[in-house]
């Protein structure tokens, strides 16, 4: 146990000692691993950042119910509870009819039409803001709520929700698949950087294996590299971002502020960040392993 | 009998027959020599004992476990029993006489202090203590060899195999290795080499296995 847990310490500390010795090789890997893995991160970054926007800019979808002018209390109360048990539903929000008819009033212009009518026309309203990235289940409950007596009008605007939504999904999707993609380049990235290591290696590990070490013993200070090439990479991929939004921010928060809003670009959770980390390392483990034990099976394959 | 061959043959990919039928065993605490000509068959009878090479068919036993029918998990575990002083000698030149030394007892997860003073131990022994830190390229042919000596010495075998320990040395050296494995033998190791070179293991009153073409000669 004492002796296993000394080869990790001397096999994490020979690694270092190892990369630094190359340090050209190893800064090419690392630019190399570093520009992969920014591809797919600034894709999710972007489109975050898009989702926020959506939501800024208010698509955030809303829904309006109009009662019948001749709407009583329980008529109001029935659709109250209907949007209580809802699903997918942020807040609600009641507007009276006198209420809304005064809101007119304030308006100039309007105010002298409005003082030559008899009575209110109009009705009572809810205005229900809706989870964003949920349309399948606010257009049942606008169909749902148009059903419902003395509801004259269910006013949601599917299509624009629907199509925010569907864009992100693909954006999303595209990202994903860019992330799988370029994770097996990493692989092969690592992979190679790990067999020349290998390769210039090879007298030690094949003595090492004469004199009954196991492969276990001999592939480990090979896995300690690749996982430290893939988190330096990661590293890189971050600093490539970190510095790209650090250049456009003032661009993007000019153009918002361009459009009346107080938009900024936003980075992402440290949580993100840290799985970015983990992932890159994880990645570099196991195109470590792939080339080491490839190397251990058949030593004379090229 | 701590090794045991019972008609091993080996044939190598292409049909090249190295072994043929081979049986013989050698006791606990004996000192061999496997002698024949060049191709007779040494170096592949030699390279079966660690399973560097694995027979085709027949059984070897080495301390009554069966190198044959071993998984490659095992074989780690069997190579530590044995002391291997190769052909080729396979010395690290990146690093110094001690830490080449040293290398056997990293490998297999020794303490560092312990594995240290018995670095030095196997050095002292084969007379090369003064030049722990020099590089093995800076040691003469004899040196170099005695510094494979005590690498396959260091984890304290009970089985030392040589291939070829005196091929590329004088006369002198070359007996002087022989001389350092007696010495080892005599303290209870079990002494397997194989040699071309008749001449000089005829001053030995050693067992001999004879090899010619794959086959034990009588």
């Amino acid at each position: 146990m004492t002796a296993w847990l000394r080869h990790h310490v001397q096999s994490g500390a020979a690694s270092v000692r190892r990369l630094a010795h190359a340090p050209l090789a190893l800064a090419l890997n690392v630019v190399a691993v570093g520009i992969a893995l920014a591809l797919p991160l600034g894709g999710y970054l972007i489109l975050e950042n898009l989702g926020a926007l959506a939501e800024h800019v208010g698509a955030e979808p809303q829904l309006s119910v109009f009662f019948a002018t001749d709407a009583d209390k329980a008529d109001v109360d029935r659709v109250a509870a209907e949007l209580k048990s809802a699903p997918g539903v942020r807040a609600v929000r009641f507007v009276p009819r006198d209420e809304a008819l005064r809101a007119i009033e304030r308006s100039d212009g309007i105010r002298d039409i409005v003082a030559t009518l008899k009575s209110n026309p109009l009705p009572d309203a809810f205005i229900v803001d809706l989870a964003p990235g949920r349309a399948d289940a606010a257009e049942q409950l606008a169909a749902a709520l148009k059903g419902m007596p003395k509801v004259a009008h269910v006013q949601f605007d599917a299509a624009w929700a629907r199509r925010v939504e569907g864009l992100l999904r693909l954006g999303r999707l595209a990202v994903a698949l860019l992330a799988a993609v370029l994770a097996v380049g990493l692989v092969a990235v690592t992979f190679d950087a790990v067999r020349m290591q290998i390769l210039t290696r090879r007298d030690e590990i094949e003595v090492a294996g004469l004199i009954g070490a196991t492969d276990a013993y001999i592939r480990r200070p090979f896995l300690y590299q690749g996982a430290m090439l893939g988190l330096l990479g990661g590293l890189a991929a971050a600093a490539i971002i970190l510095g790209m939004a650090a250049l456009l921010d003032r661009d993007v928060t000019d153009l918002a502020k361009a459009y009346g809003s107080d938009f900024r670009l936003h980075l992402l959770p440290l949580r993100d960040w840290a799985a970015v980390l983990v992932f890159s390392a994880v990645i570099g483990w196991a195109g470590a392993y792939g080339s080491a034990s490839r190397y251990l099976h058949s030593p004379g394959a090229d | 009998m701590i090794i045991s061959f019972s008609h091993v043959n080996k044939r190598y990919p292409g049909g090249y027959e190295a072994l043929r039928d081979v049986s013989f065993g050698i006791d606990a605490g004996e000192m061999a020599f496997i002698t024949g000509h060049s191709g007779a068959g040494k170096t592949t009878l030699l390279k079966l004992l660690p399973a560097i090479e694995r027979a085709t068919s027949g059984t070897l036993l080495i301390n009554g476990q069966n190198v044959s029918a071993l998984r490659d998990r095992a074989i780690p575990f069997l190579r530590r029993s044995l002391g291997l002083v190769f052909q080729d000698q396979k010395l690290l030149h990146d690093r110094s006489v001690f830490d080449n030394v040293m290398f056997p007892l990293s490998a297999t997860g020794q303490p560092p202090r312990e594995a240290a003073r018995r670095a030095r131990a196997a050095l002292d022994k084969v007379g090369l203590l003064a030049r722990e830190k020099a590089r093995p390229i800076t040691l003469s042919g004899g040196e170099q060899q005695r510094l494979c000596v005590a690498r396959a010495v260091v984890n304290r075998p009970s089985i030392l195999i040589a291939d070829e320990p005196t091929a590329n040395l004088d006369s002198d050296s070359a007996q002087e290795i022989l001389e350092i494995f007696r010495a080892f033998n005599q303290v209870g190791v079990t002494v397997l080499v194989a040699t071309h070179d008749q001449a000089l293991v005829s001053r030995y009153a050693s067992r001999m296995v004879a090899l010619d073409h794959g086959r034990l000669a009588s």
